[in-house]
């Protein structure tokens, strides 16, 4: 069942909420990665769902998602320089073909799907990770109770030698 | 008519354009001209490794646009095989290898940045995301709603003997248990259902309502036999009828 542009702007726009009693939970992905995963309700019925990444070994690089049925609708990625992302080239009139070094959102498109990102100024504006973390749920029409967690404190890790 | 020189000029120049380095929390990450699937840059990092070698490494990065998607190690094997081919590792979520010579790290970047293109879109295309069709308790609650009919999702009840339940819908208004069956083990759910409902049957006089998912595919005779002992058993397909019926109670 395809996504439609109709129900995807509808469930952004809807109000929602994390459940009261939920909690970020972190969980070790691999050995620079955390996530976590909160669900999204309305009205007491769960809609979707929010997932969350930081990378431990940088101070400011994460991810935040939400997914409808399974799927991505709205993400913000931070990761410190150098980056970029590229637009496709037959992308709509009003991206950017390219841009490099900003903290940015992907917003779903009936064509492209996630393909499509453009900087993202809320993002950039966050001090900190529940900075970030509360203006994505605002962004999204979340209200995240008080699920927020701080992610484990970031660590230098080495790379280890095969 | 352009020339060769002309091409090779271009492809240099927007090469060069995608490639950037910086220092940055103990080692370099290294911006490449290789995009994931959802157009994002591919950045490697490189380290000095105590015994004087390069580790580059694509810290995780890879593996990490799949969350979501893919459980940690759904893609371990083919993410190995992947690796392998460019003479680097996937080892827990993570794209390696390792240089002796400095003058090697150029090449490495460009194998582990290959590789983790491979991993994203092997993960991306080969195993490609089917959205979850709507859970039908989801679609029974806007019905409901939609006909102006109070549902309660996760209703506390208590049966006869003593334990407790937790109704997945319940109409107040009816004192209607709703419990949709359907998923990947439907016969699991209707047993559960059953035990339910069959402690509930004797007390307080509940209206219990099976609704089976039947919008892809019939559940077959046996769900329904089974649950229509204890309990009503109505059909999504059919929910027109029902619906009204209880909107019109």
């Amino acid at each position: 069942m395809a996504l439609s542009q109709a129900e995807i702007d509808e469930f952004i726009l809807l109000r929602k909420e994390v459940p009261p009693s939920r909690r970020v939970r972190w969980t070790r992905r691999s050995e620079h990665v955390r996530t976590a995963r909160l669900p999204v309700a309305a009205q007491g019925v769960q809609r979707g769902e929010m997932l969350l990444v930081v990378h431990v070994d940088h101070a400011r690089h994460w991810t935040f998602k939400l997914l409808r049925l399974g799927s991505e609708v709205l993400r913000w990625d931070a990761q410190p320089p150098p980056h970029s992302h590229s637009n496709p080239a037959s992308r709509p009139a009003d991206w950017p073909r390219k841009f490099r070094d900003r903290d940015h959102e992907h917003v779903w498109h009936p064509q492209f799907e996630m393909r499509l990102a453009r900087p993202s100024t809320e993002l950039e504006g966050a001090p900190d990770h529940r900075a970030a973390f509360m203006a994505f749920c605002a962004r999204a029409n979340i209200d995240p109770s008080s699920s927020y967690e701080p992610p484990p404190s970031g660590e230098q890790l080495r790379l280890t030698t095969p | 008519m352009i020339a060769e020189s002309d091409i090779t000029q271009q492809l240099r120049d927007l090469l060069g354009r995608e490639v950037d380095a910086k220092w940055e929390d103990g080692r370099f990450r290294v911006l490449t001209p290789f995009e994931y699937p959802d157009g994002d840059g591919i950045v490697i990092c490189v380290e000095s490794s105590p015994d004087g070698r390069y580790v580059v490494s694509d810290c995780g990065a890879a593996d990490a646009t799949l969350v979501g998607r893919l459980g940690s190690r759904a893609l371990g094997a083919p993410a190995a095989q992947i690796a392998r081919r460019l003479d680097a590792t996937f080892t827990s979520g993570q794209i390696t290898t390792t240089v002796e010579e400095e003058a090697d790290i150029a090449d490495a970047c460009w194998r582990v940045a290959q590789a983790a293109a491979a991993v994203a879109e092997a993960g991306t295309y080969l195993r490609p995301h089917r959205p979850k069709q709507l859970e039908l308790v989801d679609v029974i609650t806007t019905k409901l709603r939609g006909r102006e009919i109070e549902v309660e999702p996760k209703h506390k009840l208590e049966g006869a003997s003593g334990h407790p339940y937790t109704a997945t819908l319940f109409v107040p208004a009816t004192e209607t248990v709703i419990e949709p069956i359907g998923g990947e083990r439907p016969w699991n759910v209707a047993i559960a259902v059953y035990v339910e409902f069959g402690d509930l049957r004797n007390v307080n006089g509940y209206r219990l309502m099976a609704v089976l998912d039947d919008r892809e595919t019939d559940l077959g005779p046996d769900i329904s036999g089974l649950l229509n002992q204890v309990a009503d058993v109505a059909s999504w397909r059919q929910h027109d009828s029902w619906i009204g019926e209880l909107a019109d109670r």
